[in-house]
């Protein structure tokens, strides 16, 4: 609880050095804090590395431009949140109007930008895990892979998601159970589980 | 808390819903004592809580923050560069609109505005001046000139503009067309005819020398 009221103060100091100075640093510190989430989140909307990529550098741009406008009614997260949401619904609508006049198969399209994003250096067996895992989310209901992504990984509040997503906070505890339960029958039949991991040290 | 007195179903929801918080240890505390105590009524919970506890326990926070850290390390500067560019791009636009502005309004002064020499040419005061008019008389003798000055004042004489030439400019066509050769004389006929009806023209030149102007 400590912890997050420092962090809000955190955030709401950085927005406000940004509007008053415009500065460099109060601007990297911001996308420093939230380029995980803001770039994970894209990449569970958009499947493809590049776009997510893309998608999150217009996500923050479209942020400074508002930062002075931000009212603070909700967190910064829930508002990134929302403008990531935004951002990839107008990537997709994109790409599906380019996809229509184009003869290219977009899953190949997909496949050779996710394998072009993994260089040689971070081609280890974390980064095989992590792309094995996120395949097995995308299997997962829009809602329930929300729900999984926002409290496991992102530790966030039932009553901060379902502000994000729209849902009560029953229907999202529910999702969040089916999610963990799915994703469960998914890990314990996977290959990368029964082994491959030996060694490895959190 | 009292099983009994709850609907079975209901509290088996809940407990379902505190099964993932607990495995993962996020379940506050008044939460997690009630989840224990209840546990032992649900054994498919007991053994869905330890499979879930089991299958996680390699699914690690630290490697999903490692992997997007890893994926997000150029970030911060991509966007400082993508956003200086925007700026600079708007900076330069705030300079270049103004003056667009301005290059744009004289274009359209220029297209939708006629020069003041023609507007001098069109306004009949402007149209045969009396320097004009001794040039017309002096130049009379020249055919060449005469055929020229013809030309030039060919295209002026409109209805509109020849009620207001002064009596040296009649005077001048007049003797022009006195003074003319057969070329130049049926140019000006010709154009003259084409503003005005014969009796009109022989008004205009007939009373020439009773006006001051027409």
């Amino acid at each position: 609880m400590f912890q997050q009221a420092i962090a809000v103060e955190n955030d709401f100091g950085l927005v406000k050095e940004f509007i008053q100075g415009d500065s460099e640093r109060a601007a990297s510190a911001f996308v420093r804090r939230y380029k995980s989430f803001v770039y994970s989140t894209a990449f569970r909307h958009l499947k493809s590395h590049d776009d997510a990529d893309d998608a999150s550098q217009e996500v923050f741009i479209r942020a400074f431009k508002n930062l002075a406008t931000f009212k603070g009614e909700s967190s910064i997260q829930t508002w990134l949140y929302r403008i990531t949401l935004n951002v990839c619904a107008n990537m997709r609508r994109k790409k599906r109007f380019t996809s229509f006049f184009s003869f290219d198969n977009d899953e190949e399209e997909i496949e050779i930008a996710d394998s072009a994003g993994i260089s040689p250096h971070n081609s280890t067996e974390t980064n095989d895990f992590m792309e094995h895992f996120n395949k097995m989310l995308n299997t997962l209901p829009e809602k329930q892979r929300e729900a999984f992504a926002l409290r496991y990984f992102h530790e966030m509040s039932y009553e901060e998601i379902s502000v994000m997503l729209g849902t009560s906070i029953g229907g999202l505890k529910a999702n969040y159970f089916h999610a963990v339960k799915k994703l469960g029958e998914l890990l314990k039949n996977s290959e990368l589980l029964t082994g491959q991991r030996h060694g490895y040290t959190k | 808390m009292d099983i009994q007195n709850k609907d079975k179903a209901d509290f088996r929801r809940r407990m379902e819903e505190m099964l993932a918080d607990y495995a993962f240890d996020r379940l506050p505390m008044s939460e997690k004592e009630e989840f224990e105590q209840n546990l032992s009524e649900f054994p498919d919970i007991q053994l869905e809580l330890l499979e879930v506890q089991k299958v996680f326990s390699r699914v690690y926070r630290a490697d999903f923050d490692e992997y997007f850290d890893r994926r997000t390390r150029n970030l911060s500067v991509h966007v400082l560069q993508r956003f200086e560019t925007k700026a600079h791009l708007r900076r330069v636009l705030s300079k270049l609109i103004p003056a667009l502005s301005i290059v744009a309004a004289f274009v359209a002064f220029a297209i939708f505005h006629k020069p003041s020499s023609i507007e001098d040419a069109n306004s009949p005061m402007a149209m045969v001046t009396q320097s004009d008019a001794d040039y017309l008389a002096s130049a009379a003798s020249n055919d060449d000139e005469i055929a020229a000055i013809l030309n030039d004042i060919a295209p002026m004489l409109t209805p509109e503009t020849i009620p207001a030439l002064s009596i040296d400019a009649i005077n001048s066509i007049d003797m022009l067309s006195a003074v003319s050769t057969p070329f130049n004389e049926s140019l000006l006929e010709d154009q003259l005819l084409s503003v005005f009806s014969d009796s009109d023209l022989n008004n205009i030149l007939g009373e020439s020398d009773d006006d001051s102007s027409l």
